[in-house]
């Protein structure tokens, strides 16, 4: 529970369901309409009333993550987040529980590179209860040693379980690790084990002064209330939290741009596999390449009619596993292929297989037909995401806090729809063709006696 | 950090002022909740086609979608032992091409709706199905009726499946947590027919034959051991419109078969530990046999399970992390099965803290009879099963897959409407008469972990415990060791 490094995962989703209708526009969607206030203390408030089921989602995005770690405290925002749970002098620890669970609702948290989210569903006579809550937490938390030490314990098995008890969990890590050179980026949400120990009470203090405040948060709230209820219950309880009058330190570092390509090479005693990443630095998600890109991704590695699926895993059988993402972030991103080599096979092999994929699409470029699929598939996970009062939330708080346009969640269709084959061609291109590479090779112990000593480095 | 020294005590000052000001203008107690509005589901029409396939139609016009999934009453209890794996491959190579359509094609043709298509064999079930705009459901159907009824079973897809599933075990093996769940398979079911590793073994995948699959399919693919289910944008009257024009061409002509016969072997309790000792954490986890799915005691047993182990604040999760900071994660499952299923309560752990983790889910299956549920603790058990069970209801596949669950065990539609009652009535007399027959009654143990790290502690309670190398664990046999 209490997520981490789902995070990743979770906009990965977002990403993988790319795009809309070009030659079928009667498959309209409706339209969300959401109200927005800003509260005087700065809190943004985006809500949708939905009466359909007795629930409702309830998400309260912070605009800080793990780039924003202190300096060697990798997995500290995410530890924090874990704290959040933890209460203060009003708030006895799992208040979250008593509020959700043990009333038939659920709660969690993720923290992902650029944004911390807690997000709950309630039935709706908890709504009121459950913004109290949430106004407590942002206003103040209050930890002793006990509490922290034991908790801090928990995210070092969620490291071990994720990391180490996960024959590729090292290699996931690796690909940030290895591909950025100087943005925060570069450390993974999870942190490590030195750092986490490292991790003092005041700081987390600091941390909440910092960060948790009013004019960094985005209050969501999808389902089944009265606006004028959530008016009142809004002011009441977010209303009187104080806005400090300190600027928000924000990440500035400016990743440079690569001058070589570079290989890595690691060693797991734990993968049965070998696998290898290969990374090219990409735009912001606020980038107006993202819809091509996304659609790109989707037609390289969404579903098993994709490219790299046909090729590497079916055709070739050279790929247990094969994916691409165009995993965009507030400030840049990465587009990163992925394959786990199939037993019998060579990671050379594989990498010719790989490398000729993308040698024919930046040539060719894409089809119609492609290009339709993939629109296709993102109207399917977009009315998907509509289901659940839930899904619409985290649409809603995406559309704001990370695109930082709350009618994304209404213009991303057109958008989509709107893109060409050329495009998306040019776009590959722009990125890829003639860019510098990063390329991590991840190999089972066992093939350790073949490599060049100081090309190797032991996770 | 950007800010200097000043402007960081200007902050921590400003928070104390915030929460001066909270203390005057704010409030410091939680406010009650309202009243409760009421939950309310569609409620799904069934009939039953020439051929025997039972059909069971959601209406759920909500949202343009449609979800379609057909599921089949047998799945890898038929498998034969030395077989592990036929139902799993049968279910998976629906996909994987029929008399018209290659994989490929198959793939292609249901992405280019932008929908997706599944197909599957568990223990006690398989399915295919799809999931679709509602408005491309002519489209799809005809495939899914396809992949169903007419799967070629081409030798070329059946090794290039067999390949992919041993390399995802090769992967699979190397993990704690998925080691445990094939060795508890076999502590609690022996050579029982729940006991084998339902996606096969290193050792069966290979052995399977082609003739296998077919004959697995001529089996139990037919229409009078089928459910088809249809949840989302759709009347009953267009369901069944597409179940006549799609299935009703589905025959057979072998006799009915009676589905497999169960046993849970000569279960004794035991400990088994599997040594890795590259395991980056160990995975502990108590097992027995358990429930039926029909058995009257299944809703007493689902509240004591989710006190024991179902959510954040359930017994196991309150001693191991919350108080202990052990584990990430610790739980229960209770496994209703056609015949009993298992229960097990688990947790992942660093390879130092296996013994005491053991000793504490130990303790806590004990204390469900010497410290009953009640008042509370046994409303918000009740909550979080009903609450669970509503949102598990929002999506068409989701809804989908509730019934699903049903018709496997041949259990009646009206059952939907019973869960929150039936959950809402059990007593604490009930939760307790439940937990002294299956919870508070010795379990086996198994361990998958670095035992180095904890053989010393386990000796002290657990002194009778097997240890076998991970080189030695052979899942095809009931005492889970290679023959030397």
């Amino acid at each position: 529970m209490h997520v981490g490094r789902l995070l990743f995962l979770f906009f990965a989703c977002f990403t993988l369901a790319a795009s809309g209708l070009a030659r079928e526009p009667k498959a309209e969607i409706k339209k969300l309409s959401f109200k927005h206030t800003t509260l005087q203390n700065g809190l943004e408030i985006y809500s949708i009333e939905d009466h359909s089921s007795p629930t409702v989602a309830v998400q309260v995005w912070y605009h800080v993550g793990s780039k924003d770690d202190p300096n060697q405290r990798s997995g500290f925002a995410h530890l924090f987040e874990h704290m959040m749970f933890k209460g203060n002098e009003h708030l006895t620890p799992e208040t979250f529980e008593k509020l959700t669970e043990n009333v038939g609702g659920e709660n969690n948290a993720f923290t992902a590179p650029d944004v911390t989210v807690y997000h709950e569903v309630v039935p709706s006579n908890y709504l009121e209860p459950i913004l109290w809550a949430e106004a407590e937490r942002m206003s103040s938390l209050a930890l002793n040693d006990a509490n922290f030490n034991s908790e801090r314990d928990v995210v070092k098995e969620e490291y071990r379980q994720r990391i180490l008890a996960n024959p590729y969990g090292e290699f996931s890590l690796a690909i940030d690790q290895k591909s950025f050179a100087a943005h925060p980026y570069k450390r993974p949400s999870i942190g490590n084990i030195a750092e986490l120990d490292a991790a003092q009470l005041p700081e987390v203090k600091a941390f909440h002064s910092t960060f948790y405040r009013p004019d960094n948060a985005t209050l969501i709230v999808v389902g089944d209330f009265k606006a004028s209820d959530l008016e009142t219950w809004t002011k009441k309880y977010l209303g009187p939290i104080t806005r400090p009058r300190v600027k928000i330190p924000r990440v500035t570092v400016d990743e440079p741009s690569r001058k070589e390509d570079r290989h890595e090479v690691l060693f797991s005693a734990k993968a049965p596999l070998p696998a290898f990443a290969v990374t090219y630095l990409a735009p912001s998600v606020r980038n107006e390449d993202e819809a091509a890109l996304d659609l790109a991704d989707e037609i390289l590695s969404g579903g098993q009619s994709s490219r790299l699926y046909q090729s590497l895993v079916y055709e070739q059988q050279v790929a247990q596993h094969v994916s691409f993402s165009a995993d965009l972030r507030e400030d840049l991103g990465l587009l990163t292929f992925r394959v786990i080599v199939a037993s019998g096979k060579s990671l050379p092999e594989a990498e010719k297989s790989l490398n000729d994929q993308i040698e024919k699409i930046l040539k060719n470029g894409v089809s119609e037909a492609e290009l339709d699929k993939a629109k296709n598939r993102f109207l399917t996970g977009k009315l998907m995401e509509r289901e659940t009062n839930n899904g619409k939330a985290s649409a809603l708080g995406e559309a704001a806090v990370i695109y930082g346009d709350p009618n994304h969640i209404n213009t991303d269709l057109a958008k989509y729809q709107a893109v060409t084959a050329s495009q998306i061609k040019d776009v590959l291109n722009k990125y890829i063709a003639g860019k510098k590479k990063v390329l991590i090779e991840y190999l089972p112990e066992a093939k350790k006696e073949a490599a060049k000593p100081e090309e190797t480095e032991k996770l | 950090m950007k800010n200097g020294r000043s402007h960081l005590l200007l902050a921590l000052f400003c928070l104390a002022l915030g929460q001066d000001l909270f203390a005057i203008g704010g409030v410091d107690t939680a406010p009650p909740p309202a009243a409760p509005h009421a939950v309310s589901f569609t409620h799904p029409k069934e009939t039953k086609l020439n051929n025997g396939l039972r059909l069971i139609v959601a209406e759920r016009p909500n949202l343009p979608l449609l979800a379609v999934e057909l599921i089949i009453r047998s799945g890898a209890e038929a498998d034969a032992n030395d077989l592990a794996g036929t139902a799993s491959l049968t279910g998976s190579l629906l996909t994987k091409g029929t008399e018209k359509m290659s994989a490929p094609q198959i793939a292609s043709a249901i992405e280019s709706l932008g929908g997706t298509i599944f197909s599957s064999g568990v223990l006690d079930s398989s399915n295919a199905g799809v999931l679709v705009i509602s408005s491309k459901a002519e489209a799809a159907l005809p495939i899914l009726a396809d992949i169903a009824l007419h799967p070629a079973f081409k030798q070329e897809e059946i090794d290039r499946l067999k390949k992919q599933s041993l390399d995802g075990l090769r992967v699979a093996l190397q993990q704690p947590g998925s080691v445990a769940s094939y060795v508890t398979g076999r502590v609690v079911y022996g050579d029982g027919e729940y006991g084998h590793a339902a996606g096969g073994t290193p050792e069966t995948l290979p052995a399977i034959q082609r003739a296998d699959i077919v004959k697995f399919y001529q089996t139990y693919y037919r229409p009078d051991n089928a459910t088809l289910i249809f949840s989302g944008n759709v009347t009953f009257e267009q369901g069944k419109e597409y179940a006549q024009r799609f299935f009703s061409d589905w025959k057979t002509d072998q006799a009915m078969v009676s589905p497999i016969s169960t046993t849970t072997g000569t279960w004794k309790p035991t400990s088994v530990v599997v040594d890795m000792p590259g395991a980056g954490q160990a995975s502990v986890s108590l097992t027995k046999p358990a429930i039926k799915r029909d058995s009257p005691d299944y809703y007493s047993g689902l509240v004591a399970n989710a006190t024991l182990g179902n959510g954040f604040t359930s017994r196991l999760n309150r001693e191991i992390r919350i108080k202990r900071g052990l584990s990430y994660g610790a739980r229960s499952l209770l496994d209703a099965r056609r015949d009993a299923g298992a229960f097990t309560a688990s947790a992942q752990t660093k390879n130092e803290s296996a013994a005491e983790v053991a000793l504490l889910l130990q303790g806590e299956l004990k204390r469900m009879k010497t410290d009953p549920v009640q008042g509370d603790e046994l409303k918000s058990r009740q909550a979080l099963l009903t609450g669970n069970y509503a949102r598990s209801l929002e999506t068409d596949l989701g809804f989908a897959s509730q019934i699903a669950g049903l018709a496997v065990f041949n259990l009646a539609l009206e059952t939907l409407d019973k869960f929150i009652p039936a959950i809402n009535a059990v007593t604490t007399k009930d939760v307790t008469t439940f937990s002294d027959k299956y919870l508070a009654t010795p379990s086996s143990l198994v361990i998958v972990g670095k035992a180095s790290a904890f053989s010393d502690p386990l000796k002290k309670d657990f002194p009778e415990t097997r240890v076998i190398a991970q080189t030695d664990l052979d899942l095809n046999r009931a005492d889970l060791v290679k023959r030397k």
